[in-house]
């Protein structure tokens, strides 16, 4: 499509004004404000409806009150066409075909048509720039282009890309691959939540498990529980029986019973019955020997002679005695004559020296005189010197003086004791005097003998008296005597008679006694014949034995009585046991173990009744089948979810895939293009341009790598020039329409400008390139239009 | 002799492809359908008095699962047990962790087969001496040829493999085998798991898959069930039974005249049995019922009429050649090619950030995703490009 001439009716300061267009490069040069952005913005209103005033952007209202709008002369492959749009409010649009001056019917859909893919935007975006334009390039994306691209490239795309967006949308509605809040989001988590309830609740199938083992554990325990305690209760049941049966036990424990051999009673009967004649003929015996012993046969004569000697005996000693009588009594006479003669008593007879003093009388009275006088003699007559020997003598004197008085004294004494005798009668009866003593001591004497001798004839006497029963009579032992005789006659008479009688008596006895102890040994012998049957030595011994034997007998009876009531089991069990204290001992202490044990047991049944709730919970409140099948369903569901955002954001990638095949890849075109341009107009200093996800990056011939940024503004004008160029070119086989640049390489050196101007006319060839400029110089180039 | 063979179990397998709108009725259906058709498997055992049964892996869905689920597994076996009924189990991709994780106590008749290979014995009370010989995963891939690693048939009068794998080579994941390297082994009958259609690679000697015991998505369509085996003249014959609880099932509506007349032929299907169904419509249909359709508006009015046994899980345009409505002046060259270009640059995961979710990302990586995909893609742009015209 190629504009061949611009008929303004009025448009901003251009009223009433044509412009014709030269094909190729038509450059039209004005200073400012010479009205060349107007130019520009006509051709854009004409082909895509005037601006409108929302937005307070320029809308050209014409200055000197000309009809708003104005034509432009197309070249189109229907021919030339003109367009005509008036008004801005009330816009009409006409078109009318050239060759034979025909209105198209629908003006605006067949211009849509024309025009399509183009729209106001894409136009700009592609066809139309100016310098402010070329500062976008840092904001360019290669979406953008793409979608430019698509949107040229696939006619009809422009409702496709709606619907990719709409799609995609709604897919992003559904879910975030970095969300939470989104439904599917959620979803998942739910998903996620349950997933993880059904692992722990697998997780309780090993509690389950468990459980259930330690159940079938603790049934076991309480199977071995109870059977401890059937076992404890029977013995428990036993140890009261024994309990009972105890006493009994004890009470026939206590029988002893020996082995002792039978007794049989008659033969001890027989035994005590040969005892009691036995017996009997013993005290026979024994009464015949009694008996015999007392048989004392009387003294024999020889006894009697004995008495009847000792009797003449006493007769001659009784004959003494009567002489010894005799004799003390004539002596007794003399002396009673002698006793009356004095006043006192008999006096003592007289010593000899008696006799002398009562003779001499004061023999020393003179002899001391005749001594004193000779030593006062002596004294006076001899010497001095004999004055020594007169002492003496005179001591000598002394002494004999008192002898002398001595004498006297002593001869006193005698007549006193002799009187009434005199001296001479003293001396006269002195014979006598001696006499009388001697007469004395014989009687003394012979009343010594006499008694002696009546106590001889006595004592003599006395034995045959007393036995014979006759009186001693000590004043006449000789009568005595006689009577005695007498009396000893006699009894040997009647002790001869009884004697006889005796001996008699005696032999009867000894016969008897001989008859009764030939029939006892006889006796003795049978009994022994039962001890000896009886190991037994006498009947008392027999007789313990039967009563041994019976009380055993007894024993045995009780014995078997009581055990008869125990039996043998309980008896083996019984013997055991030393008391009834250890047995009830054991009772309480197995009691004590039962309870204990029951109380495990109840605690063991509440254990069991427990994990048995728990478990019959586990499996009925088991929801791990609905959980799962909740679980999967939500799978499903997830799935269909999933599949619901799969197939919107893989609708809009197969959508964006169509629409890019359709545009025939046009991007990769583009960017080669654009690769191509750059590179010409950087004098070759870079070669490749690539698209990152945000920004757009080129590289240089030495392989240096700058994002667009860090471009100088020259040369980020120069690659925008050249994505620019680029587009229209790629799309130049859909639809070619004039590119429109205002005024846009001021930042150029001369070099680039050069080249660029070098470029827009090679393209020119080919495509309709309006160009506005301030330049003044436009020498190269044909047909400038200047304003 | 007499015995089951049920691969891939799966109990407590959720259904997958189904949603919020499930009537609860149903949906304790659902919950309960791999359980029931376990529980119906052994009441068939205890009637049919089988000497043995073989569960060639995934008995499990995971290596997760609860106490009620375990104390199922636990109650039916002590059942078998009771009835001297051996029960053979080896452990699959599914459910590999299950022999390393602790279960209730199974009583001693239940049998699981080690890691490595090996060889069961049993003697039946006929006296037949019967070998089993098995493996159970380590991990959830088994990339060698397990296969090689049993032994030829020994001195047994049956000897029965249970296998948990796939056709393939050497590196594939699931155990790969050939026919013919299990026909080298002389065995009497080879219970397959893993793949949940029932198949019979070989039928005599008997390989095959049972199949899976109960349908899990609307892929899995038809009767579903387990093989109950017996012999005839000492070869092995599998009988199909049905235990399925729910069937799912699918059909092309190729004429409708309104969406009234679509209710009356959806409500036509009903059957004694419960099944879920996916109606895909090859009927040419007008812009507004297409719409309808597409906005779940149909679907919607179809369920509010359904009777209690039966589901529309899925209601479909059938893939329509939407791309031929497209007609504008783009060429329809740069559509079909944009298209093509849009998948093959795998460009899915552009959009799935980490948080998404593996199973989705997985999910639109692979065909089935992508055909999804393709198919609401095309519509929404007929849908656009109609409003475009318009």
């Amino acid at each position: 499509m190629r504009i061949k001439r611009l008929e303004i009716s009025g448009f901003g300061r251009w009223s009433q004004q044509n412009f014709d267009l030269i094909d190729g490069m038509q450059v039209i040069a004005g200073q400012n404000e010479s009205g060349k952005t107007t130019l520009r913005a006509f051709i854009v209103g004409v082909l895509f409806g005037f601006p409108t005033k929302k937005g307070g952007v320029n809308v050209y209202d014409p200055k000197d009150g000309s009809q708003y709008g104005g034509s432009l002369i197309l070249e189109t492959d229907e021919g030339d066409v003109r367009i005509t749009r008036l008004d801005r409010t009330k816009t009409t649009l006409n078109i009318t075909r050239l060759v034979n001056q025909t209105e198209i019917n629908d003006p605006e859909k067949w211009l849509k048509k024309k025009l399509s893919p183009l729209t106001r935007e894409s136009f700009d975006d592609i066809f139309n720039f100016n310098q402010e334009d070329l500062s976008h390039i840092s904001q360019i994306k290669s979406e953008d282009f793409q979608k430019l691209l698509l949107n040229i490239g696939a006619v009809g795309s422009t409702g496709w890309l709606d619907v990719m967006a709409d799609l995609d949308k709604s897919a992003d509605k559904l879910f975030a691959p970095r969300g939470n809040k989104r439904p599917l989001n959620m979803a998942i988590k739910d998903y996620e939540n349950n997933a993880l309830q059904i692992q722990q609740n697998s997780e309780a199938l090993s509690d389950f498990i468990s459980t259930e083992k330690k159940l079938t554990d603790l049934e076991t325990k309480q199977q071995e529980q109870q059977n401890k305690i059937l076992t404890i209760n029977q013995a428990l049941q036993e140890r009261n029986k024994l309990i009972q049966q105890y006493q009994l036990f004890e009470s026939a424990k206590k029988i002893t019973i020996q082995d002792i051999q039978t007794v049989n009673e008659t033969e001890v009967v027989k035994a005590q019955r040969l005892q009691i004649e036995i017996d009997a003929l013993s005290n026979s015996i024994n009464r015949h020997n009694a008996t015999l012993q007392n048989i004392k046969l009387p003294e024999q004569l020889t006894d009697s002679k004995k008495e009847q000697l000792l009797l003449s005996q006493a007769q001659v000693r009784q004959r003494i005695l009567s002489e010894n009588q005799t004799k003390k009594n004539e002596l007794l006479q003399q002396t009673k004559q002698l006793e009356e003669r004095f006043t006192a008593h008999v006096p003592e007879p007289l010593t000899d020296k008696e006799l002398q003093e009562l003779a001499t009388s004061n023999f020393y009275f003179y002899v001391s005189v005749i001594a004193v006088i000779l030593v006062i003699l002596s004294t006076f007559v001899l010497h001095l010197s004999m004055l020594w020997i007169g002492i003496i003598i005179l001591v000598g004197c002394g002494g004999l003086y008192y002898k002398s008085q001595q004498q006297n004294k002593s001869k006193q004494a005698i007549k006193e004791r002799y009187s009434p005798l005199d001296v001479v009668t003293i001396k006269a009866i002195q014979p006598q005097i001696n006499l009388y003593e001697q007469h004395l001591s014989e009687i003394e004497k012979l009343d010594s003998d006499i008694i002696q001798q009546q106590d001889d004839v006595v004592n003599l006497i006395k034995p045959i008296a007393v036995r014979l029963d006759v009186e001693v009579l000590c004043d006449s032992l000789d009568l005595t005597i006689v009577q005695l005789i007498t009396a000893l006659q006699q009894q040997n008479l009647s002790t001869d008679n009884k004697r006889n009688l005796l001996v008699q008596q005696q032999n009867q006895i000894v016969v008897e006694t001989q008859q009764e102890k030939e029939k006892l040994n006889s006796k003795i012998e049978e009994q022994n014949i039962v001890f000896k049957t009886y190991h037994v030595n006498d009947l008392n011994e027999l007789e313990d034995l039967l009563s041994q034997f019976k009380k055993n007998l007894q024993f045995k009876q009780r014995y078997q009585d009581i055990m008869q009531q125990i039996d043998e089991e309980t008896r083996q069990k019984l013997v055991r046991y030393e008391s009834e204290e250890q047995l009830v001992a054991q009772q309480e202490q197995q009691k004590h173990e039962l309870a204990i044990l029951q109380e495990h047991a109840f605690k063991l049944q509440n254990e069991i009744a427990n994990y048995k709730a728990q478990q019959e919970q586990r499996t009925s409140n088991d929801q791990f089948m609905t959980m799962q099948q909740n679980l999967a369903n939500q799978k499903t569901e997830l799935t269909q979810q999933f599949s619901d955002y799969l197939t919107l954001k893989l609708t809009v990638r197969w959508i964006n895939k169509a629409l890019q095949n359709a545009s025939q890849n046009r991007f990769p075109k583009m960017q080669e293009l654009a690769t191509k341009y750059f590179k010409y107009l950087t004098n070759e200093r870079y070669d490749k341009i690539q698209f990152s996800k945000n920004s757009l990056q080129v590289i240089t011939i030495d392989s240096q790598k700058f994002d667009v940024t860090e471009l100088s503004t020259g040369t980020q004008e120069q690659l925008y020039v050249a994505f620019r160029l680029a587009l229209s070119q790629v799309i130049k086989d859909i639809i070619s329409m004039p590119l429109l640049v205002d005024d846009g390489f001021v930042n150029f050196d001369d070099n680039r400008k050069k080249n660029v101007m070098h470029l827009l006319h090679d393209l020119a060839q080919e495509q309709q390139i309006i160009y506005w400029t301030a330049a003044r110089d436009n020498d190269q180039f044909k047909n400038v239009i200047k304003l | 002799m007499k015995f089951i063979h049920a691969g891939d179990v799966h109990l407590g397998n959720p259904f997958s492809g189904l949603d919020k709108q499930l009537p609860n009725k149903l949906k304790k259906v659902v919950q309960s359908a791999t359980i029931h058709s376990f529980e119906q498997l052994v009441d068939d055992a205890l009637t049919n008095e089988v000497d043995f049964i073989l569960f060639p892996g995934d008995l499990y869905n995971s290596a997760d699962n609860s106490p009620f689920i375990q104390e199922v597994v636990s109650q039916q076996f002590e059942r078998l047990s009771k009835a001297n009924i051996d029960v053979f189990l080896s452990f699959g991709n599914h459910d590999f962790e299950a022999n390393t994780r602790h279960h209730l106590p199974w009583p001693n008749t239940v049998h699981v087969f080690d890691q490595k290979v090996e060889i069961k014995y049993l003697t039946l009370a006929s006296g037949e001496k019967i070998a089993l010989t098995g493996f159970s995963y380590q991990t959830q891939r088994q990339t060698t040829k397990i296969i090689d690693e049993f032994p030829v048939k020994g001195d047994v009068d049956y000897q029965m493999g249970l296998y948990h794998g796939s056709l393939g080579v050497d590196g594939d994941p699931y155990a790969p085998f050939s026919v013919s390297n299990m026909l080298e082994k002389n065995y009497d009958y080879w219970a397959l798991g893993h793949i949940h259609v029932r198949q019979t690679l070989n039928e005599q000697p008997f390989i095959g898959y049972s199949g899976v015991l109960q349908g899990l998505n609307r892929k899995e369509t038809n009767e579903k069930g387990y093989y109950l085996v017996h012999d005839e003249n000492k070869c092995l014959v599998p009988v199909f039974k049905s235990v399925a609880t729910i069937i799912w099932d699918s059909v092309n509506i190729s004429t409708m005249i309104d969406e009234e007349d679509l209710i009356d032929q959806i409500n036509n299907l009903q059957n004694e049995k419960t099944i879920f169904w996916s109606i895909t419509i090859t009927a040419s249909l007008n812009s507004t019922m297409i719409e309808r359709i597409n906005s779940g508006v149909t679907l919607d009015k179809i369920r509010a009429q359904l009777p209690t046994n039966m589901w529309v899980v899925r209601l479909s345009i059938s893939d329509a050649k939407h791309l031929a409505l497209i007609s504008d002046n783009i060429d329809q060259q740069y559509w079909i090619q944009g298209l093509e270009q849009v998948f093959e640059e795998s460009s899915v995961m552009d959009y799935l950030s980490n948080q998404v979710p593996v199973f989705i990302r997985e999910y639109f990586m692979n065909d089935d995703g992508k055909a999804e995909l393709r198919n609401s893609m095309e519509q929404l742009i007929a849908e656009r490009r109609q409003n475009h015209e318009d």
